[in-house]
């Protein structure tokens, strides 16, 4: 059992304003690019090997093996980039900020797309997950339960509109726990989007910071 | 021997712990020290944090003592709850730091969500990461 000194909060990346705490997420980011890049180069690598071993008239799966791996991984990541990306950036402006248990709070989502597309279905959701790290190393694996969860209504947007907004009200349930992120243990307090466009859903997360403290009148 | 009385076994975060210890024993003590500890529990990976502690030094040659323990539950928690992958337990631990094999000894607690009124200003300055 290891000791933990750190934070037991979350620290959340946000811009103060009058209006709430607005937070932003870009569809894609220079991360995600290079990811993909370093799963293209080590698809490159394991083709090479294949051809120079053909060449040497060599047969060994162990190339043929870790290239066709590379190739489906490459082919997932791609897809998820590309969906992402449809996403040019994404807004959520929150009020009051921090949350208290107990509190209404009242949510805006701005959603912007890098070209006129048909929204067919948004979806959202606040929720309370549970996440936990169990195990080390090569045997490490994550779990999540969700403790909470509300639909927030929405109506889908004409098409032709590149801009989609929608603002939601929901009230935190008191007995819930608060926001915890410690070594292999969290509670998350998050904001879920789905977009549907042209039958492909684009997520959006947000994670809330929900303290300590009950609400009262 | 040691002996632990809590004056309330629920405290909210950003109050205090508020405790006696008593400690009789033949041994030279070094110091005893009592800490506000949390662990988790569950699925995850266990871990543990310390709150607040204290360090009591008996007099040279005392063989029991009895002490106040006012220890700060920090405002950020974590809090007392028992979820379907995470549970979180607080206890004040007591340790005799003495001549050969040191004591233990420790009392369970809860800790509960702070109480505020509802148009309070937040007192948690969080700023943006």
């Amino acid at each position: 059992m290891r000791r933990y000194t750190g934070p037991v909060l979350p620290r959340i990346s946000g811009k103060a304003t009058p209006d709430g705490m607005l937070l932003t997420r870009a569809g894609v980011t220079a991360k995600d690019l290079r990811e993909q890049l370093l799963l293209g180069a080590a698809f490159l690598i394991g083709a090479v090997a294949v051809l120079l071993g053909a060449r040497a008239r060599r047969f060994d799966d162990r190339p043929i093996t870790y290239t066709i791996s590379m190739y489906f991984l490459l082919c997932a990541g791609v897809h998820q980039y590309l969906v992402r990306r449809r996403l040019r950036r994404a807004a959520l402006l929150v009020r009051p900020w921090p949350i208290r248990l107990g509190d209404d709070i009242e949510v805006k989502f701005r959603a912007t797309f890098r070209s006129s597309t048909a929204i067919a279905a948004v979806t959202a959701k606040l929720e309370c997950v549970e996440e936990v790290t169990i195990g080390s190393g090569r045997d490490q694996r994550k779990e999540h339960a969700t403790l909470f969860a509300i639909d927030l209504p929405c109506v889908a947007r004409p098409a032709g509109d590149r801009k989609f907004t929608e603002s939601w009200t929901a009230t935190v349930p008191d007995a819930l726990p608060p926001s915890l992120t410690v070594r292999s243990n969290a509670v998350h307090w998050q904001v879920s989007t789905l977009v549907t466009t042209d039958g492909v859903d684009v997520p959006a997360s947000f994670e809330l910071l929900v303290l300590p403290e009950v609400a009262r009148d | 021997m040691i002996e632990i009385a809590i004056d309330q076994n629920t405290v909210e975060a950003g109050d205090f712990l508020i405790a006696r210890i008593h400690w009789a024993g033949d041994r030279r003590v070094n110091r005893i020290i009592a800490a506000a500890q949390w662990e988790t529990a569950g699925k995850g990976n266990r871990v543990w944090g310390v709150g607040r502690s204290r360090v009591f030094v008996p007099n040279r040659g005392a063989h029991e003592a009895t002490f106040p323990v006012r220890l700060m539950i920090p405002h950020e928690g974590p809090v007392s709850f028992e979820g379907t992958l995470i549970a979180i337990a607080w206890t004040l631990k007591v340790r005799v730091d003495q001549s050969g094999i040191d004591e233990y000894e420790e009392a369970p607690f809860r800790v509960e969500p702070r109480v505020v009124r509802r148009d309070a200003e937040r007192t948690l300055a969080m700023q943006p990461g």
